[in-house]
């Protein structure tokens, strides 16, 4: 009797699954198409419902699952995927290199998206080797231009304080940081960046070093790298002595981009460096409107800055090779293509990945063209290894893994607390390691020489086009 | 009893039919171990032997080369240096406050021991990435406690808790501790619990004060759990990660960078490109490590246990 009973049940529940799988089944619309799409930047979870939108309404066949995933878990969730045979149709990730997804066969190329005539309304070298194109195929999606880094200040507290110089030089800095700090009795401080954010420190310090030092990071006359030079022991120098006389805040030294930016947009810095969105977000997150953007501060009044111009993987969108609906997502690309960068500049992004003349948004604060600007001034195309020799990737890739395991922005933090006390030591020590582990690479890569890395006709902060390369 | 099982050709019909159910309702749990355990492990060892990003196929074969480079990187060093010191440091601290709770806690006069024990374990069951992230803004410069210091005068300037590699490694430990207190302090009532009452009942006949009591009888009698505490809180202490993630990330310099933090940063955080492979190295060099201690422990937890008995009964006698 029990037997039958436990027969009886185990037939019953093997039923009612079978019968919940129909069902679900049997509720989606068999001609409609589910297009999955997981994204990673902040200001995507405003546009990309508004775009999604209209294109369903557009295409009543076609459905887009937007997932904003988390940026701090999103390279396990990637992991994940990739192992699980399981990518979304269309993502958007900084957990993995264009070329790592190309080599391993996970990227559809989106040629078609993207004919010569739509490629010349792009800003130039967006569609460049190692930028959105591996030979002769696009593989990412361009979204943005990449980005940049820029001093914010906050015009209430200027104000407040009666202080009517927005300062473009180090001293000029220095002596307005101190200026706020007394005469708001050290209840305001001068100058804030997330100091435990990493990417922040590092990327804001190679720009301010390349003023004193154009070869900082890729010396790319030689093809070595520099690290123990002028610019950036000056710039460490500078920022250690804002610090020790009160305009920089020691908040720095404790807090990340996001904390730094509320702390700013509450009053308690005058100045914020940070990167070109960050215009964007004091908006929309801070609600804060009283905000000015400079360029950062160059040691000689004269003194010039550049940045390596370049798309990540970040900047753009991939199609997963595994799509089973291409002609769909083609579809709607084109639609991005088309309707994508004017909701951007309306939410406010500056750096868009298309010529931002082009471009008929209304942005939501008149800042972002002083954004434009700096990012126009300041990012250039730099001489670029790939296009010489398309496997230098592999140098590159192995010398970021085996390259020593600090960078010059951690040695300033380490500087700062006092934990680093001979930093030109530190530095030297850091370079000679990277130029080690740039020498084993060479070694273990036959296809690729020095040579490929050395551009004796690079003239500093002048763009290095296409035509210089050939 | 083998006996009485087997029947005849073997085993009963009804003993077979108690054994096939027997290995149905395991074989959820042996699934999940060897998929969730087993494998993971496995795989953990066989990762460390290839340059692998943690996508596409194990292709790059490089044999002890992550092993190598381990034991090379200061870095490493830093961060394994960094895990011993803040093992000895919690256990030292949660340790001996929680026996000195356990044993204020025990004392059957207390009113309202019920309440304290709850208060103290509360921190038990909250998540330690909160505890973090609240805590980071307790002992932050602007924070609560640098405000209160300054209110009731102890310092004019904020201190810079978090930001000082010796006073965020103090922190870490003092924090770390507080949240399991609770729990240890569970463990050392359970010892205190367990000794005989006739023991102290012969102890007073016998003229022993309070402080003779707890020197000669109650310490030693807490030997066997105390080491098995001491083994539970080392290994549990020495994979801190989520309080060293949101409170220091580990930070100021590396100063507080754990071992476990060190692990994640190379397989999903890295300033390059994912290094699972090297990630996977330095886990096994933890779990090896943790495995030794434990064994260490595991023998003193023995030893004790196994004097236990002799002095216990020839005392009593």
């Amino acid at each position: 009797m029990k037997k039958k009973i436990v027969v009886l049940l185990s037939a019953f529940l093997l039923l009612m699954i079978l019968a919940a799988c129909q069902s679900e089944e049997a509720e989606g619309d068999s001609n409609e198409v589910t297009l999955e799409l997981w994204n990673n930047l902040a200001s995507g979870s405003t546009f990309f419902p508004k775009l999604i939108e209209e294109f369903e309404a557009e295409n009543p066949g076609i459905k887009i699952e937007l997932n904003n995933v988390n940026v701090e878990s999103s390279d396990a969730e990637y992991q994940a995927a990739i192992s699980d045979n399981s990518l979304p149709d269309m993502f958007i990730t900084d957990a993995f290199s264009m070329n790592e997804l190309v080599d391993l066969d996970l990227v559809h190329e989106l040629n078609s998206v993207f004919p010569e005539e739509a490629q010349e309304e792009y800003t130039e070298g967006v569609f460049d080797e190692g930028n959105t194109r591996i030979g002769d195929n696009i593989y990412l999606f361009p979204i943005f231009k990449g980005g940049t880094y820029m001093m914010y200040y906050n015009k209430a507290v200027l104000e407040e304080l009666g202080i009517d110089t927005v300062p473009e030089t180090w001293d000029e800095l220095l002596a307005v940081g101190k200026e706020v700090y007394e005469k708001s009795d050290g209840n305001t401080e001068g100058l804030i960046f997330g100091g435990t954010s990493g990417w922040l420190v590092d990327a804001f310090v190679q720009l301010m070093a390349t003023e004193l030092s154009p070869e900082s990071r890729m010396d790319y006359v030689n093809g070595e790298y520099s690290f123990n030079n002028e610019g950036n022991v000056e710039t460490i120098e500078f920022l250690k002595k804002m610090l020790d006389e009160n305009a920089l805040s020691r908040l720095t030294l404790e807090t990340n981009s996001t904390v730094a930016r509320e702390y700013f947009a509450v009053g308690r810095t005058a100045f914020l460096i940070d990167g070109n969105w960050t215009g964007q977000l004091l908006e929309d997150e801070n609600e804060f409107s009283d905000w000015g953007v400079v360029q950062l501060p160059t040691k000689n009044p004269d003194g010039k800055q550049y940045g390596e111009f370049g798309v990540s993987s970040n900047d753009g969108m991939f199609v997963s090779n595994n799509t089973e609906h291409w002609d769909e997502v083609e579809k709607f690309l084109i639609f991005l293509r088309d309707n994508m960068y004017e909701e951007l500049v309306n939410v406010g992004e500056a750096t868009i990945a298309k010529e931002f003349d082009l471009v008929d948004g209304e942005a939501p604060f008149e800042q972002i063209e002083d954004i434009q600007d700096i990012f126009s001034t300041v990012s250039i195309q730099v001489p670029n290894s790939l296009t010489v020799n398309p496997e230098a990737l592999d140098v590159q890739l192995e010398v970021l893994k085996n390259g020593p395991d600090s960078s010059p922005g951690e040695i300033l933090m380490g500087y700062l607390t006092g934990q680093v006390s001979d930093l030109e030591g530190e530095l030297e020590s850091y370079e000679s390691a990277y130029n080690k582990a740039f020498d084993d690479a060479l070694e273990a890569h036959e296809s690729v020489t020095r040579e490929d890395f050395q551009f004796p006709d690079w003239v500093p902060y002048e763009p290095y086009t296409e035509e210089d390369h050939q | 009893m083998a006996k009485k099982i087997k029947s005849g050709n073997g085993i009963s019909k009804y003993n077979r039919n108690k054994y096939i159910w027997a290995y149905i309702f395991i074989l959820p749990q042996i699934i999940v171990f060897f998929g969730f355990s087993l494998y993971p492990i496995v795989m953990s060892y066989v990762y460390s032997f290839y340059d692998w990003s943690g996508i596409g196929p194990l292709t790059n074969f490089v044999g002890l080369k992550n092993y190598t480079r381990i034991l090379t990187e200061s870095s490493f060093w830093n961060a394994f240096g960094n895990t011993f010191v803040y093992t000895a440091g919690f256990t030292v601290v949660s340790i001996s406050v929680a026996l000195i709770l356990a044993l204020v806690l025990n004392n059957p006069n207390l009113k309202g021991r019920g309440i304290y024990r709850t208060v103290y374990f509360l921190p038990v069951v909250t998540t330690m990435a909160i505890i973090g992230i609240v805590m980071q803004n307790i002992f932050g410069t602007q924070g609560f406690f640098n405000e209160f210091l300054k209110a009731i005068g102890l310092i004019d300037q904020s201190i810079s808790w978090l930001s000082n590699p010796i006073l965020a490694m103090i922190l870490l430990i003092i924090i770390g501790s507080w949240k399991e207190i609770g729990i240890t302090m569970i463990y050392w009532l359970t010892g205190l619990q367990m000794i005989p009452r006739e023991v102290y009942e012969a102890a007073r006949i016998d003229g022993a004060g309070s402080w003779q009591t707890l020197r000669y009888i109650t310490l030693p009698l807490l030997k066997p759990i105390g080491a098995t505490i001491l083994l539970l809180t080392v290994v549990s202490s020495m994979r801190v990660f989520d309080l060293v993630k949101t409170l220091t990330e580990g930070g100021p310099y590396f100063a507080t960078e754990t071992l476990e933090l060190y692990i994640y940063r190379f397989a999903f955080a890295p300033d390059g490109p994912s290094q699972v492979g090297f990630a996977s190295a330095a886990g096994v060099v933890l779990g090896l490590t943790v495995f030794i201690i434990s064994l260490i422990l595991g023998w003193v937890v023995y030893k004790v246990s196994g004097q236990k008995r002799k002095p216990l009964g020839g005392g009593i006698k």
